[in-house]
């Protein structure tokens, strides 16, 4: 189910009523709900990806349990051993597969052996790399004493499959999100508000700015010959629009959704295109996966401890699997490897923590310094977006190289419509920086007029702007 | 919790008032478009004594066809029903089957796109039937309701938007009458605004989609339906330009197999009705006068070789 689509109009206000009126006297049953309307959430996309998710909660509930029981650390390495093994070989199988396949099939080939590697004809079920790291965490978690290991199937169950959150993050930590799932919620009345004014900034964000960018973009990348170089650097500044709008909109909807529920989730992106260093940048966007990777396999490598061989070498590891966790195609990996190559200058001259602050803070405008920093790190984003988007790398490295030709200066021949709405965002991301989103409000003193008047002037600029639906560009991650 | 739901209520109340607003506001616009010539259709259809014949489907047959010549060929009256294909064909045959009397011949010509996907359910073109001609309401299943229900609120919005236009607006009636006006059409209900023009501007498009059984389904119920009502139902392929029909064969084998594996009357072949794109007008479906005479004289023949099968 999508969250821009009439179905999930219908679905929140329901499961909202039932949750709070019906189903409110236990926090068993309650839980329970959550889990039932999940399923039901994840199920209507595809039924049979159901067993998958059912599968990898069961294995992972009972892993937990069998850590925190065994008494050496081998048996409980092995039960750890199994989960990740799993887990690791469901994205193997349904993600990767066909990619290391044909990449053996390609390698053998250009040294003069003629094969034919095997092929699956394999669907790939939606939200696959968000769940399994989320459900990984938790293992992780308690094999590491951090977390005990929950005896209530229902709480873990729904924790895995939480359907704000299931098919396109933000991948929640079992420490933050599970510990909610045992407290009695209460209705908190300025959260909801905060959560509804969150989701249709989401909304915002995704029908107004990622669908109409998606147009343009789509033409561009596919006839990307046809067009002058203004027009191509153009589309990539759009798709770096479209995916931002895209992804940090669908977890604006989920955070919003979630609060409405009395859940909060972690914020996923902190205003990352005000960034004034590629650190920044990382520290600003899709937060819960690079936290995720930080914790879970960047510090266990040693981080940014030891000799210089090791902080390179765990810096090129960490975003050259990063580029991976989004898709088994090598364009992932060469922007993944670009952005690596971008961090390490900044790790070696240790200047990765510089900006820590807020861009411009307690201050109205930008410096003249930081919007030279900010702009440089916003034209390196785009460079390694173009890598993201083009279907291989020598496509990637063709739309770049015309980029830098001789029209580079004349007039874009593709629309500008979306430039409007891109400086609309950008006004409204440069007031709300210091806030978890673009609508929230803390002024006590704004009328409920003026604040009706806000929500009713974007619901119309959605449905009086809003392009051709589109599906949310994580969901194939 | 009570204070949230009632505020809750009250904002989305005040906004489904305001669509509905847009919705039922009437449309003061001095040039109507040619949804809403439906009116006249149907005061043709309901004037037009039987046994009759009508031609219907989406803008290939609107922009298709000189039904004058049909007519004085086939010694039968001749009424073309058809507007827009993004109606959907369940409501344009529904719509048209409301005239079938006995001894009628219904001949529809339905767009590729409608056998893929839910096309057949209609898109945003049917909500500017809908206010056309609001007693058409009663023809929409709730199917076609889920369908159309992502288009409401932009399309009401639009419709607040050109209220408030003409209203503060002063705008001077033209003479002229436009390509997809209400007046567009001569007294048959042929579109031929572009009978005298010569120029080509269209992009050929690529269909998208699967083949939707049920399509099939709902017309073999619509053959049962019209010949209980001792009248009969033919097929035809739509025009298109050969560029278009290369680019789509792949779909267009498929419809055409799928089609003639079926219970219905299908005449012809897709082929028979493909055109030079230079005799495309403003799309790939919209043909000029030329190929609109060579597309009657086929209907023709066809009409004709029927009925005398049928006696």
């Amino acid at each position: 189910m999508l969250f821009n689509s009439i179905q999930y109009l219908i679905f929140l206000p329901t499961v909202f009523i039932l949750y709070w009126f019906i189903f409110n006297r236990k926090l068993k049953i309650q839980n329970f709900l959550l889990l039932t309307v999940s399923y039901v959430f994840y199920g209507w996309w595809d039924w049979r990806f159901l067993s998958l998710i059912i599968f990898s909660s069961i294995i992972d509930f009972y892993c937990g349990i069998y850590i925190k029981k065994a008494k050496r650390m081998l048996i409980k390495k092995r039960w750890l051993t199994l989960s990740m093994l799993i887990n690791l070989g469901f994205l193997g199988v349904f993600k990767y597969f066909n990619f290391f396949s044909s990449s053996l099939e390609n390698a053998l080939n250009s040294i003069g052996y003629q094969v034919d590697t095997l092929t699956l004809n394999i669907i790939l079920p939606v939200g696959i790399s968000f769940y399994t790291f989320q459900t990984m965490s938790y293992t992780i978690d308690v094999y590491r004493d951090k977390l005990k290991p929950t005896k209530d199937p229902i709480a873990f169950f729904a924790f895995v499959s939480f359907f704000p959150q299931l098919v396109a993050g933000p991948i929640e930590r079992a420490t933050n999100l599970l510990p909610q799932f045992y407290e009695k919620r209460t209705f908190d009345l300025e959260k909801a508000k905060d959560g509804l004014r969150q989701i249709l900034w989401g909304l915002f964000k995704k029908i107004v700015i990622a669908d109409n960018c998606a147009v343009i973009v789509n033409q561009v990348f596919e006839n990307y010959t046809e067009y002058n170089a203004s027009s191509l650097a153009l589309g990539s500044i759009f798709f770096a629009f479209q995916i931002y709008g895209d992804f940090s909109g669908y977890s604006d909807i989920a955070i919003g959704t979630a609060r409405l529920f009395g859940f909060n989730l972690m914020q996923n992106f902190a205003f990352p295109y005000f960034s004034r260093d590629i650190a920044e940048f990382w520290r600003r966007w899709h937060i819960s996966l690079s936290t995720w990777f930080r914790d879970y396999v960047y510090i266990p490598l040693g981080g940014s401890r030891g000799s210089t061989f090791k902080k390179v070498r765990n810096t090129f590891i960490i975003f050259v699997v990063s580029g991976f966790w989004h898709g088994a195609n090598w364009t992932f990996i060469v922007w993944g490897l670009l952005n690596a190559i971008y961090f390490l200058p900044l790790l070696l001259l240790n200047k990765n923590r510089n900006n820590t602050d807020t861009v411009a803070e307690k201050k109205v405008f930008i410096s003249f310094k930081e919007l030279i920093n900010v702009s440089i790190t916003f034209t390196l984003t785009i460079i390694a977006w173009v890598f993201f988007r083009a279907p291989n790398v020598s496509t990637a490295f063709n739309y770049i190289n015309n980029i830098f030709s001789n029209t580079l200066f004349t007039m874009p021949s593709i629309s500008l419509k979306p430039l409007a709405f891109i400086i609309i965002l950008i006004v409204i991301e440069w007031i709300q920086r210091h806030r978890k989103h673009g609508l929230e409000l803390d002024n006590p003193k704004m009328s409920r007029p003026l604040r009706w008047g806000v929500y009713y002037t974007f619901i119309i600029i959605i449905f009086w702007f809003g392009a051709e639906k589109q599906e949310f560009i994580y969901f194939q991650f | 919790m009570k204070k949230f739901i009632i505020s809750s209520f009250i904002f989305a109340f005040s906004f489904f008032a305001l669509i509905f607003i847009g919705l039922i506001i009437p449309n003061n616009s001095l040039d109507r478009s040619i949804d809403y010539s439906i009116i006249v259709k149907h005061e043709l259809l309901k004037k037009t004594t039987s046994p009759k014949i009508i031609l219907t489907g989406g803008s290939n047959v609107l922009f298709g066809f000189d039904s004058e010549k049909i007519e004085d060929n086939v010694n039968s009256p001749v009424i073309n029903h058809a507007i827009h294909a993004g109606y959907g064909l369940k409501y344009i045959i529904d719509d048209a089957t409301q005239f079938i009397n006995e001894g009628d011949l219904l001949v529809i010509s339905p767009e590729y796109s409608h056998l893929l996907d839910k096309n057949y359910l209609g898109k945003e073109p049917l909500l500017f039937s809908l206010t056309a001609k609001p007693s058409n309401l009663k023809l929409i299943s709730l199917s076609q309701l889920i369908n159309v229900s992502p288009f409401i609120p932009k399309f009401a919005i639009n419709r607040l938007k050109s209220f408030v236009y003409y209203k503060l607006k002063t705008v001077k009636e033209s003479s002229e009458i436009g390509m997809y006006s209400e007046h567009a059409i001569n007294t048959h209900g042929d579109n031929y605004q572009h009978w005298d023009k010569n120029e080509s501007n269209f992009e050929i498009y690529e269909f998208s989609g699967v083949l939707n059984k049920d399509v099939i389904k709902y017309l073999e119920r619509i053959k049962l339906n019209v010949n209980e009502k001792g009248a009969k139902l033919l097929i035809v392929y739509p025009s298109l330009c050969e560029s278009s029909y290369k680019v789509n064969k792949n779909y267009i084998d498929i419809i055409d197999k799928e089609l003639n594996n079926s219970n219905l009357n299908i005449v012809g072949r897709p082929d028979d009705f493909i055109y030079p794109d230079s005799l495309f007008f403003d799309s790939p479906y919209h043909l000029k006068y030329k190929a609109i005479s060579s597309r009657s004289n086929k209907l023709i023949q066809i009409i004709n070789d029927f009925n005398n099968i049928e006696k």
